[in-house]
C-alpha cells in the first residue's frame, strides 16, 4: 500500500519536472521555437500507447490460453491505457501541426494510421460493454483484441504507400537524422515520466477491474442461492 | 455441439458468404461497366483476382466479427463498427488495385494486390487459430 502511493507521488513529481524540462531546459528549435516543445509530450505518450498495446496482446493470448480472469483484467487496463495515450497524441499532434503545417489534421499515412488504432481500440471497450456474459466478454474480447493487434501493422503499411506529411522518423531515421544532446536528455526523462504516468494508471486500473470481478463473482453466487441483494443479512425465506 | 472441427463450421459459413457476395458482384459489375462507360474486355482475368482477394479479406473478417457480435447487444450496430477500423487497410488496397486496372494501359499494381493477398493470409490463419475459442457449447 505504501509502495502505492510512493509511486504515484513519484511518478507525479516526475511528470511536472518533465513539463518544467520541457518548456524551460530543452534548448530553442531553430525553426519552430516554442510551438517545438509540445514535442517533449507528443512522442513519448505513442511510446506508452505502443507499451501499453503491447501488454494486451500479450495479456490477450494469455487469457486465451489459460482462461485466467487476471489476464482479462490486464487486457481491458492495458487497452484504457493505450487509448489514453492514443487520445494525448492524437489531441497532441493537431496543436502542433496548425502552426506549422497551417492545418489541424490531413489524411496523410500516419495520421490515418492512428486515428484508425484509435477507433480500433475503443471498438474493443465498446465491445466488452455490450457482452454480458462474463467468460463470454472475456474470450471475445481477447480474440477481437489480437485481430486488432494483427491489423495495426497491416494499416501502417497500407498507409505507408498511400501518402504521407508527417515527417520521417527524426531519430534513428539514417543520416542526418538525430537529437540535440540536450534535447536528447529531456526527451529520455519525458519518455520515463510519461511511461510512468501510464504504467500506474494501469495497474490502478488492474486492480478496479479485478475488484470488479470478485464483486461479479459474489453477486452472481447470491444470486444462484436466490437471494436478493437487498435481502442479504436477512432471514432466508 | 457438432462432431466436426469448429473450423470447418466457420469456414462453411465463410464459404456461404463469399458465394452470396461474389454472386452480388457477378451482377454489379457489369452494371457498374455500363453505367460508368468502362471497358472491362482486357483486364477481366485481373480484376477477377482483385475482386477475389478483396471478397474472402471481407468475408473472413465479417464471418468472424459477426460470430464475436452475435452474442452482443445492439449486434447489428456492433457488426459495422468492430468491421470498419479492420478493413481500412483491406478497402484502401482494393481500391488502389482496382484503380490500377481502369485507367489507360492498365497494369496491375502488385505492391496492392500483395498487401490484398497478405490480408487474406494474416486474418485466414488468425481466423483458424482463434476459431476453437469463437464456436463453443
Amino acid at each position: 500500500m505504501k509502495a502505492r502511493y510512493a509511486s504515484t507521488v513519484f511518478a507525479a513529481g516526475l511528470i511536472f519536472f518533465a513539463g518544467y524540462a520541457a518548456l524551460f531546459i530543452a534548448p530553442d528549435e531553430k525553426t519552430m521555437h516554442a510551438i517545438q516543445r509540445i514535442f517533449y509530450f507528443h512522442l513519448p505518450s505513442w511510446i506508452a500507447m505502443f507499451t501499453a498495446l503491447s501488454v494486451v496482446f500479450v495479456a490477450n493470448v494469455a487469457y486465451l490460453a489459460t482462461r485466467k480472469p487476471k489476464w482479462d483484467a490486464l487486457g481491458v487496463s492495458g487497452t484504457e491505457a493505450a487509448v489514453v495515450c492514443c487520445t494525448i497524441g492524437l489531441a497532441t499532434g493537431p496543436l502542433w501541426a496548425k502552426p506549422v503545417w497551417g492545418i489541424w489534421w490531413t489524411w496523410d499515412a500516419r495520421l490515418t494510421t492512428t486515428f484508425i488504432l484509435w477507433l480500433l481500440y475503443i471498438s474493443y471497450l465498446l465491445l466488452r460493454g455490450l457482452l454480458d456474459d462474463p467468460e463470454r466478454k472475456a474470450t471475445f474480447s481477447a480474440v477481437f483484441g489480437i485481430f486488432a493487434f494483427l491489423d495495426a501493422p497491416l494499416v501502417y503499411v497500407s498507409n505507408r504507400l498511400w501518402r504521407t506529411q508527417h515527417p520521417q522518423p527524426v531519430i534513428g531515421g539514417g543520416s542526418g537524422s538525430g537529437l540535440d544532446p540536450g534535447m536528447g536528455k529531456v526527451l529520455l526523462l519525458c519518455v520515463i515520466a510519461v511511461l510512468g504516468v501510464m504504467i500506474i494508471i494501469l495497474l490502478d486500473r488492474y486492480r478496479l477491474e479485478k475488484l470488479r470481478q470478485e464483486f461479479d463473482e459474489v453477486r452472481l453466487e447470491y444470486e444462484t442461492l436466490n437471494l436478493e441483494p437487498a435481502s442479504i443479512g436477512k432471514e432466508r425465506p | 455441439m457438432a462432431p466436426i472441427s469448429p473450423f470447418a463450421i466457420l469456414s462453411a459459413k465463410m464459404l456461404a458468404n463469399f458465394i452470396f457476395m461474389s454472386v452480388v458482384e457477378v451482377v454489379l459489375v457489369p452494371v457498374f461497366s455500363v453505367l460508368y462507360n468502362v471497358s472491362l474486355a482486357g483486364v477481366a482475368g485481373r480484376l477477377i483476382l482483385v475482386l477475389a482477394l478483396g471478397t474472402i479479406g471481407l468475408t473472413v473478417t465479417g464471418t468472424v466479427f459477426s460470430a464475436i457480435s452475435s452474442h452482443a447487444r445492439l449486434r447489428e450496430l456492433l457488426l459495422p463498427l468492430l468491421l470498419l477500423p479492420i478493413l481500412t487497410p483491406l478497402l484502401i488496397a482494393a481500391v488502389e488495385a482496382t484503380a490500377s486496372l481502369l485507367v489507360e494501359d492498365p497494369e496491375l499494381d502488385r505492391t496492392w494486390a500483395a498487401l490484398l493477398a497478405g490480408f487474406d493470409i494474416v486474418f485466414l490463419t488468425a481466423s483458424w487459430l482463434l476459431c476453437d475459442y469463437l464456436i463453443e457449447e
